[in-house]
């Protein structure tokens, strides 16, 4: 393991990779603090660029922005009461509370002390958790694979804010979308309609810059153009450190929230804002202090900020060793490693292990790169937010068509971008999420895949699947998970990742 | 939200019927090659239509993202939209640079209400900006038009 950390460290130890892991860091900390921008929506515009480098470094540009957005959102949560970000929804009750008290400061540096000290927890876990884990999945056959996809699915969809109807109309939308193209067992030509560009499917970027870039601008255009209210952060490092109380609450908080928030981040659907919520209400019932809570009590800032942390840690390992993303940020990143050629999932450990350590060891130095970034230069984010509506909806207007063209070269998909656009603002102002459509979209070729494979083995034969413990185990939790999502719709709504 | 819900509802419903019809013109079962292309989008279809019922029966409480005044009267959303569509639509034809021009300016102007001394700064910066980083820095092929052969005359840029 020590070899494969080194090798991954000699792999960031170039010049490009170092630039990339920075400029991930800073850029996800950037849109982390500009509400509505979404980490979906910028790994999507940066897909087409991300195209340009090599496979290590594209992973370790969108990872950067990903575990970076954890930490950006926090400012704008602690200083303006408005979540930058999901995952950092939960944060604007104590965190705000304690910027009105004075203590901006204190509440920023916990968070981002919190963040690091979870963030390396995460990225260990992430490390000792893949090999074993890979392992197990490599003796997974077809009927395994399906079954455990169709888990993954039902999961997320239980868990959308939506409720799990809209959550399985966009995941089936998804797997629809992903059916588009030639097939590829028999090369059949499937709803094509006789347009070239469609024989390979359609593509990612369209589908992800409409669906999150150009549905954000049209969202960006119903918003006014309003002044925010900013809480001044502390102009010294000093005033940034808690006193000694507030250290000694942070403590356990701050370790249960690595803990807790790393093995959401494993679930399907789970990821840093389930994480977040969970831990906030894990602290509010275990604190010596509950009268404070949503008063400006510590101890709901430090223990969210460090669940979201290590959750967005944790869903890389779903993501490296079984090929399958547990939210719509991953799923993007998936999409981005298989434009690539490269195919995530328990083989990756040996086939191209440059680049499952090359990921690893820039998830350390982001985190220690986040630490550094984030007290000193909160100011600088923080005037991020001063930047007129009109100049960030235009440029994302021209970088989403630029980038949907330069993928595919094609004109059909920057219609096809502009035609997800108004699709998925229309399905997000009917409050669904477009989480479980990307993730079944990416997922969709691998699920019909394994079961069109289980199906031949087994000749039709769909009780076959009684002799195949694991997956049979996968199927019942399923079933469960759906059947529990539609009895119990009252439960309470989590977020779904993604910005979306 | 619950009418608007139960729209999406309607529209998934037409959407099953239409790749349902289509997919049934696929092999569902090869008795060589077993499963065949159709089967699992016809069985997607079906449950498509299912789930449609399903968002139809329970469309969920709340209000409509964006608040629930009709983006229709507001003119910047109208703008950015038709800039949106403008774009794709022209792009074949008057390439990146002039359409992009044009989208932004309309945008500033009309959508923003920006004076035209703003509108034209802005537009001209930012196609000039998206066309240096894409296409001179990152070496991404451009749509062609009039604009793009001309500067690809000076090697700056290289045409789709």
């Amino acid at each position: 393991m020590m070899d494969g950390l080194l090798q991954g460290f000699g792999v960031l130890m170039t010049f490009q990779n170092l630039s990339l892991c920075l400029i991930g860091a800073v850029l996800g900390t950037l849109v982390g603090v500009l509400p509505g921008l979404g980490p979906a929506t910028t790994i999507a515009l940066l897909l087409p660029i991300s195209l340009k480098l090599d496979p290590t470094g594209a992973i370790i540009l969108l990872a950067g922005i990903y575990y970076g957005v954890a930490y950006g959102g926090t400012i704008t949560s602690v200083l303006m009461r408005i979540p930058g970000e999901a995952s950092s929804v939960v944060t604007c009750i104590d965190g705000y509370a304690m910027a009105r008290k004075g203590r901006a400061g204190a509440a920023l540096g916990i968070a981002a002390i919190g963040s690091f000290i979870a963030g390396t927890f995460g990225v260990l876990g992430v490390m000792l958790l893949s090999p074993p884990l890979a392992e197990l999945v490599i003796a997974f056959g077809p009927w395994e694979y399906a079954a455990l996809m169709l888990a993954g699915l039902s999961l997320i969809a239980f868990f959308a804010a939506s409720g799990v109807a809209k959550a399985a109309l966009m995941a089936l939308v998804g797997l629809f979308l992903g059916s588009v193209g030639l097939d590829p067992i028999t090369g059949t030509s499937r709803f094509t309609f006789g347009i070239p560009a469609l024989v390979d499917g359609v593509n990612i970027a369209p589908l992800a810059l409409g669906l999150f870039g150009l549905s954000e601008l049209l969202f960006l255009a119903l918003s006014g153009d309003k002044k925010p209210e900013i809480l001044r952060p502390p102009s010294t490092l000093l005033g940034f450190m808690p006193n000694r109380t507030e250290w000694k609450r942070s403590a356990m908080p701050i370790a249960r929230g690595s803990v807790l928030g790393f093995f959401v981040g494993l679930l399907p659907g789970g990821g840093a804002v389930l994480a977040s919520f969970l831990s906030y209400a894990v602290e509010k019932r275990l604190t010596k202090y509950p009268e404070e809570f949503g008063k400006g009590a510590i101890e709901g800032v430090a223990g969210p900020e460090s669940a979201n942390n290590s959750g967005t840690a944790g869903a890389f390992i779903p993501l490296l060793t079984l090929g399958i993303p547990s939210n719509a940020v991953t799923a993007l990143l998936l999409g981005a490693l298989l434009v690539h050629g490269v195919q995530p999932g328990p083989m990756i450990l040996e086939r191209q292990p440059e680049l499952y350590w090359g990921v690893i060891a820039s998830m350390y130095l982001g985190n220690f790169i986040l630490l550094v970034l984030n007290l000193p230069f909160v100011g600088f984010f923080v005037r991020a937010l001063e930047v007129p509506r009109r100049f960030m909806a235009t440029a994302i207007l021209l970088v989403c068509v630029i980038g949907t063209w330069s993928t595919g070269l094609n004109h059909f998909d920057v219609l096809l971008a502009a035609a997800f656009g108004i699709v998925g603002f229309l399905l997000r102002r009917g409050g669904f999420d477009l989480g479980p459509l990307v993730l079944a979209y990416v997922l969709g070729p691998t699920l019909e895949r394994s079961l069109r494979q289980a199906l031949l083995i087994s000749d039709g034969d769909l009780t076959q699947v009684v002799h195949h413990p694991i997956a049979l185990g996968f199927l019942i939790v399923s079933a469960a998970v759906l059947l529990s999502g539609l009895v119990f719709r009252k439960r309470p709504a989590v977020v779904q990742d993604g910005g979306s | 939200m619950r009418g608007y819900a139960r729209g999406v509802g309607i529209a998934a419903l037409i959407f099953a019927g239409l790749a349902g019809w289509e997919a049934s013109r696929l092999q569902t079962w090869s008795p060589f090659e077993g499963p065949g292309p159709g089967l699992v989008p016809q069985i997607l279809a079906v449950l498509i239509a299912i789930a449609a019922i399903g968002v139809m029966a329970a469309p969920g409480d709340g209000e409509l993202e964006g608040g629930e005044a009709s983006p229709l009267r507001s003119r910047c959303f109208l703008a950015y939209g038709a800039a949106m569509l403008g774009v794709a639509i022209a792009l074949p034809y008057l390439g990146f640079i002039v359409t992009g021009f044009a989208a932004t300016l309309l945008v500033l102007r009309f959508g923003e209400n920006r004076p035209m001394r703003e509108s034209l700064l802005w537009s001209v910066a930012l196609v000039a900006g998206v066309t240096l980083l894409f296409g001179t820095a990152l070496g991404v092929p451009f749509p062609e038009g009039a604009a793009e052969r001309l500067i690809a005359s000076f090697g700056l840029l290289r045409l789709g």
